[in-house]
Parts: C-alpha cells; sequence; structure tokens
C-alpha cells in the first residue's frame, strides 16, 4: 500500500484517495506500507505526527514501513531536525536520508520525546519550562500556558489511549506569517477519545461519533473514568486557548476539533488519524 | 497556621501528576506536629502547577483536614499563576471556594 501526500500535507485530511485502513484493526491486512512525502513543500505538526503513527501502527502490525522523504530540501532538513527520520529508523521504518545536513532548522524547545509514563511527561515538562526560561523566547506568563498544554496533552496521552507504540510530543519555537508562536504537539496511536469515554457508561450514549466524542471530552468533568473529579485537563486547555490569537486542534479517528478566539469551536469529518492528536499554536 | 515551602520538599519547579499532588499531600501530613486548623503552602519557586495536580492536591488537604476533624482552610500563597476560572472550577467539584487576597494567594475552604 502506498500512501501519497499533497503538497501542502498540513493534516490527514490532506492525503490523496478516499479511505485510509486503520492499523489498529483487525481487518488490517496490509503486509507493507509506502508512506510518500516526495512532492510535499510544506508539512504541518499534525502531519508529522500522523506519519509517526501510522508508521509505528504498521510496523508493529509487522509489515515492512517505508517513508519516502521529501524532493524539497529544506522540508527534508526540517524533519531531520525535528527528530523524525531518527525516532522513525530507531524503530525499524527505512527512511533513506542521504545527504540530508543536520540543522538547528525546526528551533526545538522539546525535540520529538517519547512517552511512557506519567513520570516521563513530569520530566519533559520540567526541561520544557527550563528550555523556555533558557530560550529567551516569549513571557514568562506564555511559559505557563505553553507547559501546561504540553502536560496535559502528554498526560492524557499515557493515562487513557492504551497506545501500543507509545507516545510523541515535540515543543518548537516557530515564526509563521501570523508572527512567532510556541507549537506543541502530542499524538498517541491508541483507542482513540470516543472509546476512552465510552468506558464511562454515563457518555456511551453521548459520543456516537469521533467528532462529537472531542467536542464532549473538552467539557467541564467528562472522562472515561468515573471518577467524580477528574476530566478538567483537556477542558483547561481549550478554556485557555480561547483568546489570545491562540489555537487548538484536537483529532481522533475520523473526527477533527479546531478551536480559537474568533472561531470558536468547529468540529468535522477528516482522514483517519489512528489514535489521537493534540496541537497547540500560542502566540509568543 | 502552618505555613510549609512547597519548593523544599519537592525538586520538580512544574508539578504535572496527580502522584505528585498524592506524594506532596503524605510529606505535609509527615510534617505537621499536630492538628492544625489552617495549612499555608508557600509555592514561591514553583513555576506551574496542571488541573490535574491542583485537583489531586485539593482531594489530598481535604482527607486530611476531614482525618484532624474540621473542613479545609488552605491557604495558597505565591500561586504559580493568576486565579482562573479552571481553577475555580476544580474547587466547585470539591465542594469548595476560591478567592485571591488582595496580596496574591488564595484562600480554599468550604463554600458557604
Amino acid at each position: 500500500m502506498r500512501i501519497v501526500a499533497r503538497p501542502q500535507f498540513i493534516h490527514p485530511g490532506h492525503l490523496k484517495g478516499f479511505a485510509l485502513p486503520d492499523p489498529r484493526g483487525s481487518r488490517y491486512d496490509e503486509s507493507n506500507v509506502e508512506i510518500d512525502l516526495r512532492e510535499c513543500e510544506f508539512i504541518g505538526p499534525s502531519a508529522v505526527l500522523w506519519c509517526i503513527v501510522f508508521s509505528l501502527l504498521a510496523k508493529q502490525r509487522g509489515n515492512v514501513c517505508t517513508l519516502l522523504v521529501p524532493e524539497n530540501m529544506g522540508v527534508c532538513i526540517y524533519l531531520k531536525s525535528l527528530g523524525m527520520f531518527r525516532l522513525l529508523q530507531e524503530k525499524g521504518v527505512e527512511v533513506d536520508d542521504l545527504g540530508v545536513p543536520e540543522h538547528d532548522a525546526a528551533r526545538l524547545i522539546i525535540p520529538l520525546t517519547e512517552f511512557e509514563t506519567e513520570y516521563d511527561v513530569e520530566q519533559a515538562a520540567n526541561d520544557a519550562d527550563l528550555s523556555l526560561m533558557s530560550s529567551g523566547l516569549g513571557a514568562a506568563n506564555i511559559h505557563y500556558v505553553v507547559t501546561n498544554a504540553f502536560s496535559e496533552f502528554a498526560l492524557n496521552a499515557v493515562q487513557h489511549s492504551e497506545s501500543k507504540i507509545g507516545s510523541f510530543g515535540y515543543l518548537q519555537y516557530y515564526e509563521s506569517s501570523n508572527g512567532p508562536r510556541f507549537i506543541c504537539a502530542v499524538a498517541d496511536g491508541g483507542m482513540g477519545i470516543r472509546r476512552s469515554l465510552e468506558r464511562n457508561p454515563r457518555l456511551r450514549s453521548r459520543v456516537p461519533y469521533d467528532w462529537v466524542a472531542i467536542e464532549v471530552a473538552l467539557q467541564e468533568r467528562v472522562s472515561g473514568t468515573q471518577e467524580p473529579t477528574r476530566g478538567m485537563g483537556l477542558f483547561g486547555v481549550a478554556e485557555e486557548v480561547r483568546k489570545a490569537q491562540r489555537q487548538l486542534v484536537i483529532q481522533s479517528g475520523i473526527g477533527a476539533l479546531h478551536i480559537q478566539e474568533d472561531l470558536r469551536s468547529q468540529s468535522r469529518r477528516t482522514k483517519l488519524f489512528p489514535g489521537t492528536l493534540a496541537y497547540a499554536s500560542i502566540p509568543c | 497556621m502552618t505555613t510549609i515551602r512547597i519548593g523544599d520538599i519537592i525538586g520538580n519547579r512544574v508539578l504535572v501528576t496527580r502522584t505528585s499532588a498524592r506524594n506532596l499531600g503524605a510529606s505535609v501530613t509527615g510534617m505537621l506536629m499536630g492538628p492544625t486548623e489552617t495549612i499555608a503552602l508557600d509555592f514561591k519557586g514553583i513555576r506551574g502547577i496542571t488541573p490535574s495536580f491542583f485537583d489531586e492536591l485539593l482531594l489530598s488537604m481535604g482527607d486530611l483536614a476531614r482525618s484532624q476533624g474540621h473542613d479545609l482552610d488552605l491557604r495558597i500563597i505565591n500561586p504559580p499563576s493568576e486565579l482562573s476560572s479552571v481553577h475555580e472550577a476544580i474547587g466547585r467539584a470539591h465542594g469548595l471556594s476560591i478567592l485571591e487576597s488582595e496580596s496574591g494567594s488564595w484562600l480554599v475552604g468550604r463554600r458557604p
């Protein structure tokens, strides 16, 4: 199977073709997977993490898995500096990065990191805080918002996803056309938000689709656990991003939700993210 | 009132997990010399706490107060952020109100 990305690969919806097989599912019967990024001129955080999660899930199913790197050298250098090629190679995915130089193109606060436990998350949050302080980028009150979002995304991934491939995330300074921003992105290859909420019998009838489940998960005191005080983390992040030109994107299964100050909240159906991705963009 | 400096107990400066909050609660319990109505936790030097940490901290400190036969009366000195609607919502779920004093401390207690 070859999965081909469009030149502007911002999220899985920009993959060519109608639908994607789910490498977590029992009906998945592929033996070889090629993810073809050769035409890519731009790759967004959601797309980067989709490539990692899909590749590793396919690998975990015993597939021979190959990532065809972009022909655009700038995009290649960016992905290499992010740590994407190294991580995939270490996990057994074939990535031919011949001639792609090492270069600090991604301006990373926290490089692509794997989380397995809450301890890993707390360690990464403290590393992020130290790195933000020493970077001289952004104000202290923004550091708090960034670290908090990163921590909550990663905590949700390690606590609720039951991902067989672990969870991954990074934190980056990025000069976009809208000005300098911090980007934090975390993803897992686990059961997804809908399945997690369905574990709570009181929520089962409220989450018929992935895109509905994401909306419900952002409400106060909603959790797949039945503990009455849980379910504040994502709600808190969602409250924080509804101001000051911040953005939050969550993708889980075939659902996606986008929140920003002027848009408020918009959910939609999209192509499969086999797990959950959370991504925040916060002006410095 | 007994005042305890969090920075003397915990090495991290960003407090994320429920486990960290439970460990902090256990340390505070061990440091109290006897029953005390009001506990002040000084967060000087702490640069961040997540909602999950704060939620578990209130649970832990509430258990401590109940074990001493009274309602929770907690002061949070030098909080690492401004009091937000999220903190207030976390307090509400525990039946607690959180007020910000003129000095910036948070006063946490049973809702009237």
